[in-house]
C-alpha cells in the first residue's frame, strides 16, 4: 500500500495566518502544511511564535486573518467537539485541581465522543485501557495527579489526549520541565505513535538535537517567519542556526543514526 | 512505554461492587434529613409527638395541632429544604465553573443582589405576592453575578480566586449599604421582612413555598442533567479545551442555573450566607472531585444542614427566634477561617 503523497494531502493546513494578541501581531500572512503521518517540530529562540503558531492551530488563540484548514476543512467552520475529534492539544504546562486521580483526568478525553445525555460506553472503557497501557499508566490509574512526579504527569496528560483517539496530537513543550529521562520517554511515546499508528504529531520543542532525532520534519522560526523547513538533514545546518539563535554552530553527523547533530561553539558576533 | 505491550491479563478495568458506596452515602443522607425534618416538625411552643405528625397528614382533623403542623411547621421545615438544596448546588456549580474554593453565592454578592432585588420590589410596588418578587430577586442576583464577574476578571490574569473574592466583597458591601439606605427610609417594608433579611424561615406560608418550588426543582434539575458539563468545567480551562467543551456555552447555561437557584433561595428565606461554601467543601472530603456526586450529595447535605440548625437552634432557645442565617454564620465563620488558613493556602 502506497503512502498518500503528503505534500497534496496535508493533515493540518495554515493559510496566510495572521495572529497573535490584542495590539501584538505575533505571526502576519503565514503558510505551513503538516504531512500526515509524520512528526514535526517547532523550533525557535523564546518569542519566535512557534507557540503562537501552535496554539492558533489549535483553536485556542484567535485569528487576524487567513485560515487553518483539518483534513482540508476550514476549522473555524466545525464545533469544538467536532475538532477535538481529530485534534488533541496539550498545552504547555497543563494544570488540574489537586487530588484529580489519573483516570479521570484520562477519563475526559472522552468528551468529545460523548453525546449530550450519553452513557458511559465500553468503547470509552477500552479507550482509557489502552491510553493508559501505552503511557504505562496502568498501575498508576488511581493515583492523584499532585502525587506523581513531572514526567509521569505529563504521561497522563497525553494518555488523556491519546483517549481522545484524535488522528493529530499538538503539544506545547511537551518535555520542558521534564528531566533528561522523562523528556526521552515522551518524545519515544510520539514517535511510535507517529510509526506504528500514523498518527500526526506536532510539537514545539527546545532541544535542537532531540528535534533532528527525533522528528521527521523540522520548522524553524525567527520572529514570527518560517526560516527554514523541511526533513532534519536539509533544515539543521550551520547556516539556519546561525540566522535563528544567532549562535555560531558545527554541525556533525550523529555517531548514533548519523542524524545532523549540532554542536554550539559561541555566539556570533 | 512500548505501544505493543498488550493489556495485562486479569486486569478487568471496572471492579465495581454491587453497591457503589457513595450511592449508600447518599441513601443514609438522605434518610437522616427525612428523620432530621420530622423532629424539625415535632419541635415548638407546644410539642407534637411525632405520631401526630403522620396523622395530620394521613387524617387531617383541623385540630389545633394538626392547624399548627401544616401552617405553621411544615412549611418552615420545608423552606429550609429547599433554600439548604438550592444554595449549596448554586455554590457548588459557582466553585466548579470559576475553578475557585472561595466562590459561593453569599461570597460572589449573589445574595446581595438576589436581596437588593426583593427589598425594591416591596418597597415599590407593596404588597407583592412572592410568585413576583421572586423575578426581582433572579433580576439582582443576575445583574450582580455578572458586575462581580466582570470586575474580577479585568487584567491579564483573568477570574483568579483571590480576585473574585475581592469583587465579591466590594459588590456585596455596596448593595447590601443600598439595601440599608432603602429600609432606613421606609419603616412598613423593614418591619415586613426584618428577619427575612438576615436570612430566615420563620413565617413562611405554604404559598411562598408552592410559587418557589417549581424554579428550585427547575435549578435542581439543570444541575443534574449538566452535571458532567459541570465536572469538565471543574477540571480548568485546559482541561476543557483540549477535550472540545464549548466554554461559553456551558459556562453560561451554569450561570442560568446559579441564579435560578440562589435567586429562588433568596426570596424564600433570604440571604442566608455560608451554606453555599461550606456544604460542597464537606461534601468533597466525602466524594472526591466528580461533581456527577458533589451535586446530589450537596442538594441532601444543603437541606440537612439548614434544616438541621434551624431546628437545634429553636430546640436549644425556644423563647427566642433565631433567623437561621445567624446560626449559620456562627457555624460558617469558622469553617471559613479554617478553609482560607488550611486549604486555600495549599492549592494557590
Amino acid at each position: 500500500m502506497s503512502r498518500p503523497d503528503t505534500r497534496t494531502d496535508p493533515a493540518l493546513e495554515a493559510r496566510a495566518v495572521s495572529t497573535g494578541y490584542p495590539g501584538a501581531p505575533v505571526i502576519e500572512g503565514l503558510d505551513l502544511a503538516i504531512a500526515r503521518g509524520t512528526f514535526t517540530a517547532l523550533i525557535g529562540p523564546n518569542g519566535c511564535g512557534k507557540s503562537t503558531l501552535l496554539r492558533a492551530i489549535a483553536r485556542l488563540l484567535p485569528l487576524a486573518d487567513g485560515a487553518v484548514l483539518l483534513d482540508g476543512r476550514a476549522i473555524a467552520s466545525q464545533s469544538t467537539k467536532e475538532v477535538a475529534r481529530q485534534v488533541g492539544i496539550l498545552p504547555q504546562a497543563p494544570e488540574a485541581p489537586e487530588g484529580l486521580a489519573v483516570i479521570d483526568l484520562v477519563r475526559q478525553g472522552r468528551y468529545p465522543h460523548r453525546a449530550l445525555f450519553g452513557r458511559w460506553s465500553p468503547a470509552d472503557g477500552a479507550a482509557c485501557e489502552e491510553a493508559l497501557a501505552l503511557t504505562g499508566l496502568e498501575t498508576l490509574r488511581d493515583r492523584s495527579l499532585d502525587s506523581l512526579s513531572g514526567g509521569q504527569k505529563q504521561r497522563a496528560w497525553i494518555a488523556m489526549t491519546l483517549a481522545q483517539k484524535s488522528a493529530t496530537l499538538l503539544l506545547d513543550e511537551p518535555t520542558t520541565y521534564l528531566d533528561l529521562a522523562h523528556q526521552l520517554d515522551v518524545l519515544d511515546l510520539l514517535k511510535s505513535l507517529v510509526r506504528e499508528r500514523g498518527a500526526t504529531v506536532v510539537a514545539v520543542l527546545h532541544d535542537l538535537n532531540q528535534a533532528a532525532r527525533y522528528a521527521d520534519r523540522i520548522v524553524m522560526m525567527k520572529a514570527g517567519e518560517i526560516v527554514a523547513e523541511g526533513p532534519p538533514g536539509t533544515t539543521v545546518t550551520p547556516e539556519a542556526i546561525g540566522a535563528v539563535f544567532g549562535v555560531d554552530a558545527k554541525v556533525v553527523a550523529n555517531p548514533v543514526d548519523g542524524t545532523p547533530l549540532m554542536i554550539a561553539v559561541g555566539r556570533l558576533p | 512505554m512500548k505501544l505493543d505491550r498488550p493489556l495485562p491479563a486479569g486486569s478487568r478495568p471496572h471492579q465495581t461492587l454491587p453497591i457503589d458506596p457513595r450511592a449508600a452515602a447518599l441513601a443514609v443522607l438522605t434518610a437522616g434529613l427525612a428523620l432530621t425534618a420530622m423532629w424539625a416538625v415535632t419541635i415548638g411552643p407546644t410539642r407534637i409527638p411525632a405520631s401526630d405528625i403522620i396523622a395530620a397528614v394521613t387524617r387531617f382533623d383541623a385540630s389545633h395541632d394538626h392547624l399548627v403542623i401544616a401552617t405553621v411547621r411544615v412549611p418552615r421545615v420545608l423552606a429550609g429544604i429547599i433554600a439548604g438544596a438550592a444554595l449549596a448546588v448554586a455554590g457548588a456549580i459557582m466553585q466548579a465553573v470559576t475553578n475557585n474554593p472561595l466562590a459561593s453565592p453569599g461570597l460572589l454578592g449573589v445574595n446581595a443582589g438576589a436581596s437588593f432585588g426583593v427589598v425594591m420590589a416591596l418597597t415599590l410596588w407593596p404588597p407583592l405576592p412572592t410568585s413576583t418578587y421572586v423575578w426581582a430577586a433572579f433580576a439582582g442576583a443576575a445583574v450582580a453575578a455578572t458586575i462581580v464577574y466582570s470586575l474580577g476578571s479585568m487584567g491579564v490574569t483573568g477570574a483568579t480566586p483571590v480576585k473574585l473574592a475581592l469583587a465579591g466583597a466590594i459588590v456585596s458591601a455596596f448593595v447590601a449599604s443600598l439595601t440599608s439606605a432603602v429600609l432606613i427610609f421606609d419603616k412598613t417594608t423593614l418591619d415586613a421582612i426584618r428577619f427575612w433579611s438576615v436570612g430566615s424561615l420563620a413565617g413562611r406560608s405554604m404559598t411562598t413555598i408552592a410559587s418557589v418550588s417549581p424554579y428550585i426543582l427547575a435549578g435542581l434539575a439543570a444541575a443534574m442533567l449538566t452535571r458532567r458539563q459541570i465536572t469538565t468545567l471543574s477540571l480548568g480551562a485546559d482541561v476543557a479545551r483540549t477535550v472540545g467543551q464549548n466554554l461559553v456555552l456551558w459556562r453560561a447555561v451554569a450561570a442560568v442555573t446559579v441564579v435560578l437557584l440562589a435567586g429562588s433561595a433568596v426570596a424564600v428565606a433570604g440571604p442566608i450566607g455560608f451554606v453555599g461554601l461550606v456544604v460542597p467543601h464537606a461534601v468533597r472530603l466525602l466524594t472526591g472531585l466528580d461533581y456527577r456526586w458533589i451535586l446530589p450529595f450537596c442538594a441532601v447535605g444543603g437541606a440537612l444542614l439548614v434544616t438541621g440548625s434551624d431546628a437545634l437552634a429553636r430546640s436549644l432557645l425556644p423563647e427566642r427566634e433565631l433567623p437561621v442565617g445567624i446560626t449559620m454564620a456562627l457555624i460558617g465563620a469558622p469553617f471559613f477561617v479554617y478553609l482560607a488558613r488550611y486549604r486555600i493556602g495549599r492549592s494557590r
